[in-house]
C-alpha cells in the first residue's frame, strides 16, 4: 500500500502541489489529471521516489521513503516521458538492460521477445531503436507491462502517440493488473475510464 | 544475482561503446598525437626525450581519460535511462562501478597498452617502459574514479564538458604527481620507490569512498 502524507512540491519558488494526502490500497487505480504544466510529471516523479518532496512524505508498506526506497523500487515500474531507449541499441537489448536493472528476479529472453511480439514489434525487435516511430518506441516501453511486471505502476502519459488498438490493449492490460491486486498511477490529459475496485482522481491545476 | 546484473550492465555498456566509436577512438587518437608531436618540439634530442618522455606519456593519458570520461554518464542521461539506474533496487554505487569497468575495458585498457608502445616509439629503456605500465595500471583506475565523480557532478549542466576538466584536474594532481614522479625516478636510473605504494593506497581509498559519492551526485543531478 502506498500512502501520501501531506505531500507537497515546490520548484523555482512555484508550488506545484501541496497537502496531498491519500491512501492507495492494492488494486487501486489512480488517475492524475491536469493541463500541460500543471505538475503531473513532477507529482509522478515524487511518487516514484525520484524527486524528494518539499513537504510531507511517502510511505510504502508502512516504511517511509527515502529510507525504504530500494524496497519500493523493487516493486515499482516507472515509465516517464523521456525516451528511455538507447537509440543505437535494439528494442530487445533496451528492454533486457532495463529489466535486469529493475527486476529482482530478472526475465528470460524469450519472455521479452514474446512481449515485443504482443505489442506488434516482431519485425523490429532486432533493429536499432532510432528507426522506430514515436508510437513504436512507446510500444517498446509498454511491452514492459507484459514481462513479469512489478506490483506498482507509475506511468506518465502512456497513451501518447499510441493508436486506438494500442490504447485498447494497454487499457485491457491495466484491468488485468488491477484484478491481480496491482496499483496503477497514470497521468493523462483526459480523465480515463478503467473498471477498478478503487478509483482515485487527483486533479492538478496550473496556477 | 547481483553479479548477473553487474555483468549485464558491463556487457550493455560495451555494446553501446562499440556503436559509439567516436566516444573513445578520438581520445585515444589524441593521446597518440600528443606524444608523437613531442619529439618534434624537442628537435629529436635523444637525451631530452629520454628524460621527459615518460612524463609526457603520463600527461597524455590523463588528458585523454578526462576527455573520454565526459561520456560515461551523458549517453544514458540524455535518454532518461540514468533514472532506471537510480530507481534500481540494486545498490547504485555498485552499478556505477560496473559502468566504470565497461569504460575501463573500452578506454582504460587500450591506454594501458598504448602507453608502453608510445614509450617504445620514443626509445625509452625497458625498465622505464615497465615502470610506465605498472604506474598506469594503478593510476588509471584512480583517475577514472575521480573523473567519473566530476562527470556525475557536472551532468546536468550544458557546458559540462569544459567544467568537468576544471573541476576534476585539481583532484587528479596527487595521482598525477606521484605517477610521474615514479616513472621519472626510474628514467633517471633509480628504482620504483614508495610512490607506487602511495598510488596503490590512493586507489584503495578512492575505491572505497568515490562510488558512494558518485551515487549521491547522480541523485542530486537527476533531482
Amino acid at each position: 500500500m502506498l500512502k501520501l502524507e501531506n505531500l507537497g512540491y515546490e520548484r523555482e519558488n512555484k508550488t506545484l502541489f501541496s497537502n496531498l494526502t491519500s491512501e492507495i490500497p492494492l488494486g487501486a487505480f489512480v488517475n492524475v489529471v491536469g493541463q500541460n504544466g500543471a505538475g503531473k510529471t513532477s507529482l509522478l516523479k515524487v511518487l516514484a521516489g525520484l524527486w524528494q518532496p518539499t513537504t510531507g512524505s511517502l510511505v510504502w508498506d508502512n516504511k517511509s521513503l527515502p529510507l525504504a526506497a530500494p524496497l519500493f523500487w523493487a516493486e515499482l515500474l516507472y515509465i516517464g516521458h523521456e525516451s528511455q531507449l538507447q537509440p543505437t541499441l535494439t528494442p530487445l537489448q533496451n528492454l533486457k538492460g532495463w529489466i535486469a536493472l529493475n527486476s529482482l528476479e530478472g526475465s528470460a529472453i524469450k519472455d521479452i521477445e514474446a512481449a515485443l511480439v504482443q505489442v506488434g514489434l516482431k519485425a523490429f525487435m532486432h533493429l536499432p531503436a532510432e528507426i522506430l516511430s514515436r508510437g513504436q518506441r512507446q510500444r517498446v516501453l509498454l511491452a514492459r507491462l507484459w514481462v513479469n511486471p512489478p506490483r506498482c505502476w507509475i506511468l506518465d502519459e502512456p497513451f501518447t502517440a499510441l493508436d486506438e488498438a494500442g490504447i485498447l490493449a494497454v487499457k485491457h492490460r491495466f484491468e488485468e493488473h488491477l484484478l491481480q491486486d496491482g496499483i496503477i498511477i497514470v497521468a493523462t490529459h483526459q480523465p480515463l475510464q478503467i473498471s477498478a475496485e478503487t478509483t482515485r482522481h487527483i486533479e492538478l491545476h496550473s496556477t | 544475482m547481483i553479479l548477473n546484473v553487474l555483468y549485464s550492465v558491463v556487457c550493455r555498456d560495451i555494446t553501446l561503446y562499440c556503436q559509439r566509436r567516436g566516444e573513445w577512438v578520438v581520445p585515444l587518437l589524441f593521446c597518440v598525437m600528443m606524444v608523437t608531436l613531442f619529439p618534434v618540439i624537442l628537435r629529436s634530442d635523444a637525451i631530452l626525450i629520454a628524460k621527459w618522455g615518460p612524463a609526457i606519456i603520463w600527461l597524455a593519458v590523463v588528458l585523454s581519460l578526462i576527455w573520454s570520461l565526459e561520456a560515461v554518464f551523458r549517453l544514458d542521461y540524455q535518454e532518461g535511462i540514468l533514472a532506471q539506474f537510480v530507481m534500481s533496487p540494486y545498490p547504485l554505487p555498485l552499478l556505477m562501478v560496473a559502468k566504470l569497468v565497461a569504460h575501463g575495458i573500452v578506454i582504460g585498457l587500450p591506454l594501458l597498452i598504448l602507453a608502453p608502445l608510445l614509450g617504445f616509439l620514443l626509445q625509452l629503456s625497458p625498465a622505464v617502459l615497465s615502470a610506465l605500465g605498472l604506474t598506469l595500471l594503478v593510476g588509471i583506475p584512480s583517475l577514472m574514479l575521480v573523473g567519473a565523480l566530476g562527470a556525475a557532478l557536472t551532468l546536468g549542466l550544458s557546458q559540462g564538458g569544459v567544467l568537468l576538466a576544471v573541476v576534476v584536474f585539481p583532484w587528479m594532481i596527487p595521482v598525477v604527481l606521484f605517477g610521474i614522479q615514479a616513472v621519472m625516478s626510474v628514467a633517471n636510473g633509480g628504482a620504483l620507490g614508495a610512490e607506487i605504494l602511495l598510488l596503490l593506497a590512493m586507489l584503495i581509498v578512492l575505491l572505497v569512498t568515490v562510488p558512494k559519492a558518485i551515487a549521491t551526485a547522480l541523485k542530486i543531478s537527476l533531482g
